[in-house]
């Protein structure tokens, strides 16, 4: 349907390479070298609970409506503000031993299972592969009623930076 | 049987109460304690409640908040029930309004009456009215009057009779709470009334986490956030709260709020001080067959899905990329079920928050924007749509239309500020566009008539947060012209003034701003007389 | 196949199209000729449909609301006796 180019505010989700134009997108060395936060909350809104829960101060918002900013070297890939992000727009990226890794909010049912097999889907919804879940954590931060928090272990690392969501396909075995 | 309520849930333990049986036209019906008559019929698979009144077309309920009316049915032996906001009772026996006019209603049909005819033909002679009336009535499905009066029967007593206090607040919602906190902290006898069961207004059916600043609300789930709210009124013994109880007149000569509650009692209720919090109306669409049992308001969806668990369908579409359709796509989606799409006519932008559409599509589900809906398909129930691509002046580009398998469409295309009881109060009203529909001119301390307030959606509409920054400052305010003053007041107010404004800032809030500024006065009773 | 702008008495759109057609071209007269707003629910979901039918036929802004009366909500008048006598 899509016989025009959409600007990303038409079309409701941002490409990578738009993410990467608002920096918003950690360098490949810092990806490489921890597990590291990015914020995928580009416009003005007034919200700030993930400045609020970060206990390194990794995250800046210059006003209540400003989007936020990560600093990558204070980032300690502690998963707090992926749980609290109400706009769920908080993943963590890293790539290690070759293979990629995301942690994303999960909010669906069939509750995550370490070693879950998932499809693996990218921030249009394409299913872009497959993956396994590694432990999956139920937490509660500022709220009675948790979220889980996930990371999912792909082969292909390029696909980290496109992974946003998981459909739990279940048990490995 | 069929049975469409939902029982495994990522978030919501449904909490249903005892089951109980209820009859529709004589067929028992598994039903719980705490749904509503039309949420348990629902939830057996029925789809429609009546027929209308002129062209005899299915209708089942469409707001579940007691607005439209479309859900009427005769709940033992009384008439024109609105079923969505009655709850269960074991043993309650339901029946769709018979209509004799199911037969005629090719004739009628054929004759073209104007609708009115069958409300005020035949009002003279007197003596015939009564039979006649009887005859329309059971020929347009109306109901038949109620064999004998009905006396109210002594159990479940609503408040009765007539009451002095100091602050009356209509509307249960964030921004009437927060009101009646802030007053009722400070000492000021309050009434707040809400024609709900319970107190929350639209908080009780939003499941996801708030925006905000994280001092107020963010992060906080709505429903969670009004049930602190309820429970900080509860410390309150100075805060009478009347649920099940709608606020219907107000008479500014006796200067006498008019109050409806359960059983057809009655409370007159005189206060000082009004605060009219009443929230607002869904808007809607016009399409051909708009009124299927299957067209559903994003918030008659959100409470069917969130409240009383249950699905409204399998698979259903949304129109409107406002946050509200866009939080329904969610929460459909978290509840398991399909969305094909989530399609409106907008040009420039997907009106709502980014986030809130990029996390709907990760799951994928589309979001279309430049499209709207031509028909719905369906003869009883919504079967399908059909949709179609628009040119940048709104006409549908020929060719284009596409048909999408669907069982129910949802309609979140905005809100209405309720205004009814406002203009009672002989206010000045503005219309504004950016504000939503017709909103009362009022001073900084939210007064737009002599002795009434306004807070939240049914002033500006906005969010939950902002709703409650201005119940407080409505609160405070009302608190101070009860001459109580402190210095403390006058901090909180300058608190709360600070964070509306930082909850303003962005630039989804620049056009609102400046509407605002443009109905705010310094002196209402100069704009009034 | 029809487009319905008022649940509570049927009024379709071409309905409220052919008033306005014929002269009935503002608010409050377009209410008395068709029925609109004047169901149970008060014109809780016609009135903003109704006003945009009328704003694009007329090309007029509607800025005035119709007046409203109470009560808003339909209510027994043996309720309202009631309450009356009991005043006494
Ligand atoms: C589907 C949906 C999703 C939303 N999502 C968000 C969100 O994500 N974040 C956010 O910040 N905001 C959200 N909002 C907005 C937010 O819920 C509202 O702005 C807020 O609830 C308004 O509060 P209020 O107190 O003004 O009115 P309401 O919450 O509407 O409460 C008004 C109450 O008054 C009662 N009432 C009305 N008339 C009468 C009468 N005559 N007599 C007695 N009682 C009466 C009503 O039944 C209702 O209980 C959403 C709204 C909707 C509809
Ligand atoms: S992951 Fe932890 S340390 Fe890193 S930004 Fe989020 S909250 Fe801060
Ligand atoms: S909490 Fe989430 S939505 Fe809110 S500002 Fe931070 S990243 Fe954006
Ligand atoms: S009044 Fe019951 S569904 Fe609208």
């Amino acid at each position: 349907m899509a016989d025009e180019e959409l600007k990303a505010v038409q079309r409701g989700y941002n490409t990578r390479e738009e993410l990467e134009e608002l920096n918003v997108l950690p360098p490949e060395e810092i990806v490489a070298s921890k597990r590291i936060a990015m914020i995928e909350c580009t416009e003005e809104i007034p919200c700030n609970p993930c400045a609020y829960i970060c206990r390194v101060d990794a995250i800046t918002k210059d006003s209540l409506s400003a989007p936020p900013i990560v600093d990558w070297e204070k980032c300690t890939g502690c998963t707090a503000c992926v749980a609290v992000c109400p706009g769920l727009s908080v993943f963590l990226q890293q790539i290690k031993d070759g293979k990629g890794y995301v942690t994303l909010p999960y909010e669906l049912l069939p509750a995550p299972k370490d070693g879950d097999r998932v499809e693996l889907q990218d921030r249009s919804g394409a299913v872009v592969g497959e993956g396994v879940i590694v432990k999956p954590t139920y937490q509660a931060r500022g709220d009675a009623y948790p979220r889980w928090v996930v990371t999912v272990e792909m082969d292909d690392p390029a696909l980290s930076y496109e992974v946003r969501s998981i459909r739990i396909l279940g048990d490995q075995k | 049987m069929v049975d469409w309520r939902i029982y495994e849930h990522p978030i919501l333990e449904f909490d249903r109460g005892e089951e109980v049986t209820i009859y529709l036209d004589g067929e028992p019906m598994k039903a719980f304690e705490s749904e509503t008559v039309a949420a348990a019929l629902y939830a057996n698979g029925l789809r429609e409640f009546s027929k209308s009144i002129k062209y005899r077309r299915p209708r089942g309920f469409f707001c579940a908040i007691g607005r439209c009316s479309t859900c009427m049915m005769e709940v033992d032996g009384v008439p024109n029930v609105r079923t969505c906001i009655v709850m269960v009772k074991a043993g309650m026996r339901i029946k769709r309004q018979k209509y004799l006019a199911e037969y005629l209603s090719p004739i009628l049909n054929l004759m073209k009456l104007p609708p009115q005819v069958y409300m005020r033909l035949m009002t003279r002679p007197g003596i015939i009215y009564k039979p006649a009336m009887m005859v329309m009535r059971q020929l347009t499905g109306l109901g038949a009057f109620p064999k004998k009066v009905l006396d109210p029967p002594p159990q479940n007593q609503g408040a009765q009779g007539e009451i002095s206090t100091e602050f009356l607040i209509v509307g249960g919602g964030p921004a009437g709470m927060q009101a009646a906190i802030e007053a009722g902290q400070r000492g000021i006898s309050v009434v707040i009334v809400d024609d709900k069961d319970r107190l929350g207004g639209q908080l009780v059916k939003q499941t996801h986490t708030f925006f905000s600043d994280i001092k107020y609300a963010a992060g906080k789930r709505g429903f969670k956030l009004g049930e602190e709210m309820i429970s900080q009124l509860d410390q309150l013994p100075n805060v009478r709260v009347i649920t099940e109880t709608s606020a219907v007149g107000y008479y500014p000569k006796e200067d006498i709020m008019l109050l409806k509650g359960p059983n057809n009692t009655t409370l007159k209720v005189n206060a000082k001080k009004y605060l009219v919090a009443t929230g607002a109306y869904e808007k809607t669409l016009v399409f051909e067959n708009n009124d299927l049992p299957g067209v559903y308001g994003a918030g008659g969806v959100q409470t069917l899905l969130n409240v009383f668990g249950i699905k409204p369908g399998n698979r259903g579409i949304l129109l409107g990329t406002g946050n509200v359709a866009l939080m329904v796509a969610y929460h459909l989606i978290q509840a398991g079920i399909e969305v094909a799409g989530v399609y409106a006519p907008s040009f420039r932008r997907v009106r709502g928050y980014f986030v809130h559409a990029a996390k709907i599509q990760r799951h994928g589900v589309p979001v279309v924007t430049r499209h709207t809906i031509v028909k719905a398909l369906g003869r009883k129930e919504v079967k399908g749509a059909i949709m179609t691509k628009l040119n940048t002046d709104y006409s549908h580009v020929p060719g284009s239309q596409f048909k999408v398998d669907c069982d129910f469409i949802c309609i979140g295309v905005g809100l209405n500020p309720a205004y009814d009881l406002v203009q009672l109060f002989n206010p000045k009203m503005v219309r504004s566009g950016v504000l939503g529909g017709f909103v009362p001119i009022r001073d900084k301390t939210y007064r737009f008539a002599e002795n009434a307030y306004i807070a939240g959606d049914c002033g500006s509409i906005e969010e939950a947060t902002t709703a409650v920054l201005e119940g407080g400052l409505a609160g405070l305010h009302v608190t101070e012209a009860l001459d109580i003053r402190s210095e403390e007041i006058s901090e909180k107010i300058t608190e709360y003034e600070h964070a509306l404004e930082e909850d303003r800032s962005s630039p989804f809030s620049a056009g609102l701003k400046t509407a605002m500024n443009e109905i705010t006065v310094d002196d209402i009773m100069e704009v009034l007389t | 196949m029809k487009k319905i702008v008022c649940r509570c008495h049927d009024v379709t759109e071409s309905d409220i199209e052919d008033a306005i057609d014929s002269g009935y071209d503002d608010f409050e007269s377009l209410k008395r000729i068709t029925g609109i707003t004047t169901g149970q629910c008060q014109g809780k979901t016609c009135m903003d449909l109704a006003r945009g039918i009328l704003e694009r036929k007329t090309g007029k802004p509607v800025t005035q609301t119709t007046r409203i009366r109470s009560p808003i909500d339909p209510i027994t008048l043996g309720s309202l006796v009631k309450s009356t006598a009991k005043k006494k």
